[in-house]
């Protein structure tokens, strides 16, 4: 016999309590001189021994009620494998493919038949999964009780992993009695999607109970903001075309409602309606046949929110030194991919921690004031995985700069007058920042730089353009998990005419978008992936803790329907083992002390047992 | 009224001198004798016996209580005094007081052994038969006859007695018939045998004993002593109950054994009742915890049906 909680068995040292008692009161019998003891001789003899039998049996009672109660909080459990009967468990597949109409009804019905050709000897076990699993119901060896677990399976919108459910079923089971996991589902192929196998222990036998596919569905896979309007895209799995209904609504208004024969496969819907610059887009497609929660899809018409940029410049004015910066990266005005912080370098100290914390780069653009407190704080920005650039214009103080990032890589800067013009040319064209460019990246050749910065290269750096004399133009180096890169001339028109060439915004932008790094603010989540807190279904969410709007939509890829064949589903079980490890051992233990409920028994004796010594021990009194 | 309450605390007083505790802390034996005496005759507003006197003069002084028709008016017109007749006794009877002193008799519960008692009672008999010119004599016994003095009325012979009863020894076991058919194999004249004894023994032996006494024309008077405890089994818990004369030793839970305890001890004093009574045999269970007055009275009732 095993015990859930054998600390408790340490309270069998009570039973010391009782028999100390039972010899303590022994003990105090006194001795007392008495004239004479013929009536007493006569009369107790009979009467001691059957005092001293009931008091003995009083002992026994006490000493094995103590026993059980002990027992019951340990929570007994026999654990031999020979007493261990074998388990199915039935899983039964929940998710967005099974809301279709009937078909969890046909997976119930298989579940049942399953259910009744499972032997009587077996524990039987439900358990329901999409992209998780959940158990329904232990194993059991009540019959009724497997049943009324059928019923409270119900469809959901998640996606189909067979994986992670036929692993969950099999810890289930255990590595010590045999089990079987019959997998009722409609057998679809994205359930093995991510094309790893499964190892099964060999303990464990798995059969499929196929519900059957859905003719005809029709979803909306896609929406996303076009040129002129909104794309949306809609799935017809269907092997004939289908006429339906699909309807656009913005913000509650609709937008407009068509009727669209679509056919086999993906089908664009197009609607060319300018929307809002705000809002939610829902693109519904009417299809009673078919799978619930992909009919609908939500699109979010907010523009992305401006990526916060620090902007060092003197006086904290950008208009005297980065005028040209400032118009090239607030572009678009109030849709602006970037919202520009200036700050005099003099007053970095000024800046609060946590709007260090949400900058996604320092432009560097002038150094008059900066001290040692306000190199550290740009370090330590730089050193924690921020973007730094430096622009080496007449602003910036190249002595300053020296040490800007302390004991980091020093670049030597000394400003020099070009003897005639230079032109600049990239040395590394698949550099994400000049990989937009594309063709165009020729053109940067254009610009004409009468003074520079003369940049020296030193272990650690990398050129990224140089001028044409040979000297950097553009240098790259890490510092600690940021990035620095420092221009080897002004932005603001004075040292060249760069700011005047079409290639400076698309160059400003890629400089700081490259920054930036993969600075991400998403949009739309998978019900799968939505964060905590957000919606459980198709809709729109506020995120916690920043309060940002995202749209929540089913995976597209659950509305596929191609299925997989009884065989090619088995074929990814590979003979494995579950690794044991304490938490798995103790869910087994707690599952055979539920299912074995000794310890109800063993309180219900206790009981019997304290109500005898009750009636005994007043009967001696 | 101060009259009245002067009486009720002398009379008190009095009384308490019956109380064997009390008694025990009198110095001698001879003057808790006198004490008990003249506690217990202190009390009789009317003295019930005739032929008994206070004391012995031709005439005494009239004291209240005493009969008025035991006035002499005689006396009375010459002296204009109260005084009554001198009351000579008539007769004399010789009385043997047997006291029990086995190992039974040693024990107590209320401070006061049975012997003691026993003596105490036995010294105030013998001061009150010595008052009344009776002789009388003392045995005390075990299983056998352990110290004796001879029946007499001489003067000095009561102190000897009470000395006797002062220096008891305290014997082994009881055989209360063994001195009973000895003693009445030695009497030669009729008279009173008081027996003092818990009677702790075969109770068909002592009745035979006793008997044997009786047919030999001698007046009996039984004491029946048990101390409080013994007739009451007042104990509750389980005790190891040690036989002060055997050394028996048995275990007893005292709640579970009282009823039958207490059943059998009123079985036996009934028995002695009713086989005594039969034998014209005064019985007297006398509780140790009890004053000495009911023991006195019962003896005076004895005493005062051979007149």
């Amino acid at each position: 016999m095993s015990f859930l909680f054998p600390a408790f068995l340490f309270g069998a040292v009570a039973i010391a309590i009782p028999i100390v008692l039972h010899l303590l009161k022994k003990e105090r019998a006194v001795r007392m001189a008495f004239s004479d003891v013929r009536f007493l001789k006569q009369a107790p003899v009979t009467q001691a021994m059957r005092r001293r039998l009931r008091e003995l049996l009083l002992l026994a009672l006490r000493v094995f009620a103590l026993l059980l109660l002990t027992l019951a909080f340990a929570g007994p459990f026999f654990n031999a494998s020979r007493l261990d009967r074998p388990v199915t468990i039935i899983a039964i597949d929940r998710s967005l493919s099974m809301s279709a109409p009937g078909q969890l009804d046909r997976a119930r019905d298989l579940a049942q038949s399953v259910l009744a050709e499972t032997p009587a000897g077996h524990l039987v076990g439900v358990m329901a999964f999409d992209d998780g699993s959940e158990v329904v119901q232990a194993p059991t060896a009540n019959r009724r009780l497997a049943e009324t677990a059928f019923e409270r399976v119900a469809a959901s919108p998640g996606s189909t992993r067979y994986a992670g459910a036929l692993l969950a079923a099999a810890e289930l089971i255990g590595s010590s009695r045999k089990g079987r996991i019959v997998v009722v589902t409609d057998l679809q192929r994205v359930g093995w999607e991510d094309n790893t196998n499964v190892a099964i222990p060999s303990n464990v036998v798995v059969d499929i109970a196929d519900v059957g596919r859905v003719e005809s569905n029709l979803a909306v896979t896609a929406l996303d903001l076009s040129p002129v309007g909104l794309m949306g895209v809609v799935l017809n799995t269907a092997s004939a075309p289908r006429e339906s209904r699909v309807s656009l609504v913005v913000d509650g208004d609709v937008v407009e409602v068509r009727e669209v024969i679509f056919q086999p496969g993906s089908n664009d819907v197009r609607f060319d309606t300018a929307m809002p610059l705000t809002g939610v887009a829902v693109l519904t497609v009417d299809d009673a046949t078919g799978y619930a929660w992909d009919d609908v899809r939500y699109a979010l018409l907010d523009s992305p929110e401006p990526a916060p940029l620090l902007v060092v410049a003197n006086g904290g004015h950008l208009a005297a030194s980065a005028f040209y910066l400032e118009r090239a990266l607030l572009v678009g005005e109030e849709f602006a991919s970037f919202e520009l912080r200036p700050v005099s370098p003099g007053a970095l100290m000024s800046v609060a921690r946590e709007d260090w914390n949400a900058m996604v780069a320092v432009l560097l653009v002038g150094t008059q004031g900066l001290d040692r407190r306000g190199r550290d704080q740009i370090a330590s920005f730089v050193s924690s995985g921020g973007g730094l650039l430096v622009v080496a214009g007449p602003a910036v103080d190249p002595d300053l700069l020296v040490d800007v990032l302390g004991d980091t890589t020093v670049v030597a800067l000394s400003p020099r007058a070009a003897e005639g013009d230079l032109s600049v040319v990239v040395t590394d064209v698949r550099h994400p920042i000049f990989r937009t460019f594309g063709e165009l990246v020729g053109t940067l050749g254009q610009v004409r730089f009468r003074r520079t910065t003369r940049l020296e290269e030193v272990d650690g750096t990398r050129a990224l353009a140089r001028f044409d004399d040979g000297t950097p133009a553009l240098l790259e180096y890490r510092v600690g998990a940021g990035r620095v890169l420092v221009f080897a001339s002004d932005l603001n028109n004075e040292w060249n005419d760069f700011p005047r060439r079409p290639s400076f915004v698309p160059f400003v932008h890629e400089l700081v978008r490259y920054l930036a790094g993969v600075w991400e603010c998403p949009r739309e989540f998978w019900i799968a992936d939505a964060p905590d807190g957000s919606r459980s279904e198709p809709g729109v969410a506020t995120l916690a803790g920043s309060g940002r709007r995202v749209v929540v939509n089913v995976d597209p890829r659950e509305s596929a329907s191609e299925r997989l064949s009884r065989d090619a589903f088995l074929v990814r079980l590979e003979e494995g083992t579950i690794e044991a490890n304490v938490a798995r051992v103790s869910d087994e233990a707690v599952i055979r002390a539920a299912e074995q409920n000794y310890w109800w028994h063993a309180l219900l004796v206790m009981l019997v047992l304290l109500v005898a010594e009750a009636w005994l021990g007043r009967t001696m009194a | 009224m101060l009259a009245t309450k002067m009486t009720t605390s002398a009379r008190a007083n009095e009384l308490r001198y019956l109380d064997p505790v009390v008694v025990a802390g009198i110095g001698s034996m001879e003057l808790r004798a006198r004490t008990i005496v003249e506690g217990f005759l202190g009390g009789l507003h009317r003295s019930p016996y005739k032929g008994f006197s206070v004391e012995f003069s031709e005439y005494r002084q009239y004291m209240p209580g005493d009969d008025i028709s035991t006035i002499d008016w005689k006396v009375y017109g010459r002296s204009d005094r109260y005084y009554v007749k001198k009351f000579e006794e008539e007769t004399h009877v010789d009385c043997r007081l047997l006291l029990d002193v086995s190992a039974s008799m040693s024990y107590e519960s209320k401070g006061v052994t049975k012997q003691e008692y026993g003596a105490y009672l036995a010294a105030a008999l013998a001061y009150l038969m010595s008052r009344q010119r009776d002789a009388v004599g003392l045995v005390t016994f075990d299983d056998q006859i352990l110290s004796s003095v001879p029946v007499s009325a001489r003067p000095g012979h009561l102190r000897r007695l009470l000395l006797a009863l002062d220096q008891l020894k305290l014997g082994r076991r009881s055989d209360v018939s063994k001195p009973l058919n000895r003693i009445a194999d030695v009497l030669t004249r009729r008279g009173m045998v008081v027996l003092i004894s818990d009677l702790l023994d075969e109770p068909e032996a002592i009745v035979r004993g006793l008997r044997h006494l009786r047919f030999r024309g001698t007046d009996v008077i039984v004491f029946h002593l048990l101390d409080h405890a013994e007739l009451s089994f007042p104990f509750e818990r389980a005790i190891r109950f040690h036989d002060l004369e055997t050394d028996d030793e048995v275990m007893a839970v005292a709640s579970q054994v009282r009823e039958y305890y207490l059943k059998q001890m009123h079985d036996l004093t009934a028995l002695y009742q009713r086989e005594l009574c039969l034998a014209g045999i005064d019985y007297c269970l006398v509780d140790t915890s009890n004053p000495l007055d009911l023991a006195l009275r019962s003896y005076l009732a004895t005493r005062s049906k051979l007149f």
